[in-house]
């Protein structure tokens, strides 16, 4: 009955990580996608899949070393004080800019798409008190406020899927392999960064229950993560075409909003967008709540409650850094190749340390000393 | 200076000394003196009026002093007379125990073979006597005796058990609670005939000492649980409990949300069923309302009949309500948001239409809503404070007339009159009177977010609500169990009713010590565990 540590599901972990991939799927990435792989961006996403798997593994080896702990904590339990507080403040940043990045996507979104009068900045604030407010609230809500909604998001992912498909001219996606080698790597790396969704199981496996089920119901996430992505791409390209779906902004939007459920009722993405904003919300909370978690284990300041407005004020800035929705568009483009680069590094150095420690410790318990 | 402190020796000269609580130094011993006792509960008591000291001599030869002592108007006076007053003023020396009776042996036969009423306790101290008293118990005092027999024979006017005026149905029993405690009690006892049904008297509020009962089946209830209503009660310093409700703010974990985490009913078979799912419930003296924890969101959106009729209809009927939940709450926003936003969402007809109706209307759609919803909200509230038959008459009229005249005087367009109404009926149709209240406050803010935002602004309104709702706990259980956190056996009973022997399992919530509830149904059994009567029967001959 008493309040004790917070903890969520395996299962609420995997939606939460679901939620995070596929419900910021309208604000771009298809468009890169297509971008640099072109009509064949399925074969990337596949190769993404199996990169986002890959660093799952990694990502679960390194939390089972420290099970009770953040990364946060075991940085500086791994390397030091001062080290580890640098290689968590580097996670802080980087989760940090993303915030900043999907903050600032959003905005320009909802001036483009829905509400052109309102200034982006209103825009903004409006869903950064928003995620305060979820933050305060704390892990265990977010967990449940996505489990009760994201079967929605999902249904509207499909619904978008189904309707796009149906008017869809599989002659655009011939033929296929023809991308360049380049390319097509660079799109791997760049869905393997979509999928892989930052390091969300590495962030929150210390709150998890059931332990042994993570790598399991993780992995389930990005297989299904995968193939909603693949089906998306397939459904913009067969049904705008590969040249619309390239110069769009929005192509995910576009495709919605010419589904034949949306002809019915005559700009029907707007339903749909109420979901994918809530999913947004989800994603910048849960960073920002991460944020949080990291700032109290450097600080050692025992509520992280303290952090909200700073860290707010913070990613309230980095957000207006860009001039114009071109910018931004590029900055994404330039972060997401580097992001999966980052994990994969940061999740090596936490291995490779954590090994380095525990080595002597289990040394010790074999020798029963 | 002199005229004020006049006053004030004027006013304490005219004011009633507030009558206090028991003391501590009350709970002294009693004396062998009659005369003493007496004396003191007449000081502790006061001089009401109500509060009768009826002296008598046990058996008139013996002359050995007795009293009585009850308030008029709260015990059975016939009682008292046919089962205590005549058989010790009368009879008592043909059985020869008035002699004894002074002693400890005496004290005991006067109980075991003079007095024939059913409920009597002892009680060796002045507090426990007081405390009879105003429990409406009366209080035998003997001349000699160091102990008082406290006897039960409390009756009152009351209401007889009627249909429940607040949770009317179709299809299921007729009976209520009413005011009367233990009557409360009797009737989920009669429904519940199990071993293990347990029921705990306390007494709260430091001055009305209301009787509370918690009631839980101890083969069901988690005793954490139950554990925990008992820590909450115990906290529970009032000056006085004059309704569940009061118990109802004092045991919530969460003071400050417009949401219940308590569920109350004036229903016995609702009482039961939430017994029966390891729920604990609270009837309270002096209301008919129960109250019972935890209580999940999901639990405030059924209605007993749910389960009385057939799963596939009340299952469409619970699709109605949650639909209704929606619009109660939403549709005005939408309104507000589509027509101040996102005209371009609706049918160019039904654009046309709305804009031909709002010609000449002087305010925004957002000031518009307000207006209508706050003047729906003066009519209901002033529909319900008027006495008797006129309530009603004065909703329906003024609706009418009100939403005609604002019409045709341009004020506002009649799609708005038909929002506002079908708002309205959406709530009326949430069966729960308080998540009911709650949605209608919800709404103000919401218009006010669509008229800002938009479709984002609602959006962002949800979610704060909804993030609110996620975040509740009533007694620990999350308030949106079973949908987050989900529990499929627990969601057959949610939005939808699954039928009835499907639900195997008690919610999972509320971790009921046996999971399990029932078997399975006839049709389901396998031929081998039906035995031989699925065998064609021999022939005698």
């Amino acid at each position: 009955m008493n309040p004790a540590k917070i903890q969520i599901s395996a299962r609420q972990l995997m939606l939460l990580k679901l939620t995070g991939i596929t419900g910021v799927l309208f604000l771009g990435s298809i468009r890169l996608l297509t971008i640099t792989a072109g009509a064949q961006g399925i074969i990337a996403i596949a190769g993404g899949g199996i990169i986002g798997l890959v660093i799952l593994y990694l990502a679960v080896t390194v939390a089972k070393m420290f099970p009770e702990q953040t990364p946060f904590e075991f940085a500086q339990a791994i390397y030091g004080r001062w080290m580890g507080s640098l290689i968590a403040l580097s996670l802080i940043v980087y989760n940090l800019i993303i915030s900043a990045m999907l903050l600032r996507d959003l905005g320009d979104f909802l001036i483009t798409a829905i509400l052109p009068e309102t200034p982006i900045s209103a825009n903004i604030l409006l869903m950064l008190g928003l995620v305060c407010f979820g933050v305060y609230l704390g892990l265990e809500s977010l967990a449940y406020f996505n489990e009760g909604f994201s079967p929605l998001i999902f249904i509207s992912w499909l619904i978008v899927i189904a309707s796009g498909l149906l008017r869809a001219d599989f002659g655009w996606l011939q033929p296929l392999f023809v991308v360049e080698p380049g390319r097509l790597l660079l799109s791997t790396v760049h869905s393997g960064g979509l999928v892989v969704d930052g390091l969300m199981v590495l962030l929150f496996y210390s709150f998890v229950t059931d332990k042994h089920q993570v790598l399991k119901y993780n992995a389930w996430a990005i297989v299904i993560a995968t193939i909603i992505i693949g089906a998306i791409q397939i459904a913009v390209v067969a049904s705008l075409s590969p040249n619309l779906a390239k110069t769009a902004l929005y192509p995910v939007l576009e495709l919605a909003r010419n589904a034949p459920l949306g002809v019915f009722l005559e700009r029907i993405e707007a339903l749909y967008l109420a979901l994918w904003i809530m999913a947004t919300f989800i994603k910048i909370s849960i960073l920002f709540y991460a944020n949080c978690l990291g700032l109290t284990a450097i600080t050692g300041v025992a509520n992280y409650r303290y952090f909200i407005l700073p860290l707010a004020l913070v990613t309230l800035y980095l957000s207006f850094q860009a001039d114009s929705v071109v910018q931004s568009i590029l900055f994404d483009a330039i972060f997401n190749q580097y992001a999966l680069l980052y994990d994969f590094s940061l999740l090596l150095l936490l291995l490779l340390g954590g090994l380095w420690v525990r080595k002597p410790i289990k040394k010790r318990v074999a020798r029963g000393s | 200076m002199r005229r004020r402190r006049g006053r004030r020796e004027e006013e304490t000269a005219h004011k009633v000394p507030t009558p206090q609580p028991v003391k501590e130094e009350e709970d002294v011993p009693l004396s062998p003196d009659i005369r003493k006792n007496i004396a003191r509960l007449k000081a502790t008591l006061g001089g009401s009026d109500d509060i009768v000291f009826r002296e008598f001599k046990i058996n008139n030869a013996s002359e050995l002093e007795a009293a009585l002592i009850f308030i008029d108007g709260l015990t059975n006076k016939d009682h008292l007379q046919r089962d205590l007053l005549a058989p010790l003023m009368l009879f008592a020396n043909q059985t020869g125990q008035a002699e004894w009776a002074s002693g400890r042996r005496g004290f005991e036969a006067l109980k075991s073979r003079l007095l024939t009423m059913t409920e009597i306790k002892d009680a060796s101290t002045l507090r426990e006597c007081i405390e009879a008293v105003l429990a409406a118990d009366a209080v035998l005092l003997i001349e000699g005796s160091e102990r008082a027999i406290l006897l039960g024979v409390k009756t009152w006017e009351h209401r007889p058990v009627m249909e429940p005026t607040s949770e009317r149905i179709v299809r299921g029993p007729r009976d209520g609670f009413n005011e009367l405690f233990k009557s409360n009690i009797a009737l989920v006892r009669r429904r519940i005939k199990s071993p293990y049904l347990r029921v705990k008297y306390a007494r709260v509020g430091r001055r009305t000492q209301t009787d509370i009962a918690i009631m839980f089946e101890e083969a069901l209830a988690d005793p954490a649980l139950v554990t925990e209503v008992y820590r909450r009660m115990q906290f529970m310093d009032v000056d006085g409990i004059l309704d569940s409700g009061y118990i109802e703010q004092y045991i919530e974990d969460s003071p400050y949300s417009p949401f219940p985490q308590v569920q109350h009913t004036e229903r016995p078979d609702r009482v039961a069923a939430a017994l029966l799912e390891g729920r604990v419930a609270i009837l309270v003296d002096g209301t008919p309302f129960a109250i019972m924890v935890p209580a999940t969101l999901s639990n405030f959106l059924p209605t007993p009949e749910d389960h009385y009729e057939r799963w596939l209809l009340m299952t469409g009927v619970r699709v109605i309500r949650t639909v209704s939940l929606f619009v109660g709450i939403l549709l005005p926003a939408l309104y507000v948001a589509i027509t101040t936003f996102h005209h371009e969402m609706i049918p160019r007809q039904l654009v046309l239409t709305i804009t031909a109706a709002r010609v000449g209307v002087p305010f925004p759609a957002m000031v518009e809503a307000l207006v209508m919803e706050v003047t729906f909200e003066l009519l209901r509230e002033g529909g319900i404070r008027v006495p008797g038959p006129i309530g009603p008459t004065i909703g329906i009229v003024g609706g009418i007339i009100i939403g005609q005249a604002a019409v045709v005087a341009g004020l506002v367009s009649p799609i708005m009159v038909v929002v506002v109404a079908v708002t309205a009926i959406g709530s009326f149709a949430v069966p729960s009177f308080n998540v009911g209240l709650a949605l209608r406050l919800l709404r103000f803010p919401l218009i006010l977010f669509a008229g800002a935002f938009g479709l984002y602004g609602v959006m962002a309104g949800v979610i704060i609500i909804l993030m609110h709702v996620v975040s509740l706990k009533s007694f620990g259980v999350p308030y949106l169990a079973p949908i987050a956190p989900s529990n499929s056996q627990a969601l057959k009973d949610t939005i939808v009713r699954a039928p009835l022997w499907s639900l195997t399992h008690r919610p999972k919530p509320f971790h009921p010590r046996e999971e399990r509830r029932i078997g399975r149904p006839h049709f389901m059994q396998h031929k081998q565990d039906r035995g031989e009567q699925d065998e064609p029967s021999e022939d005698p001959n």
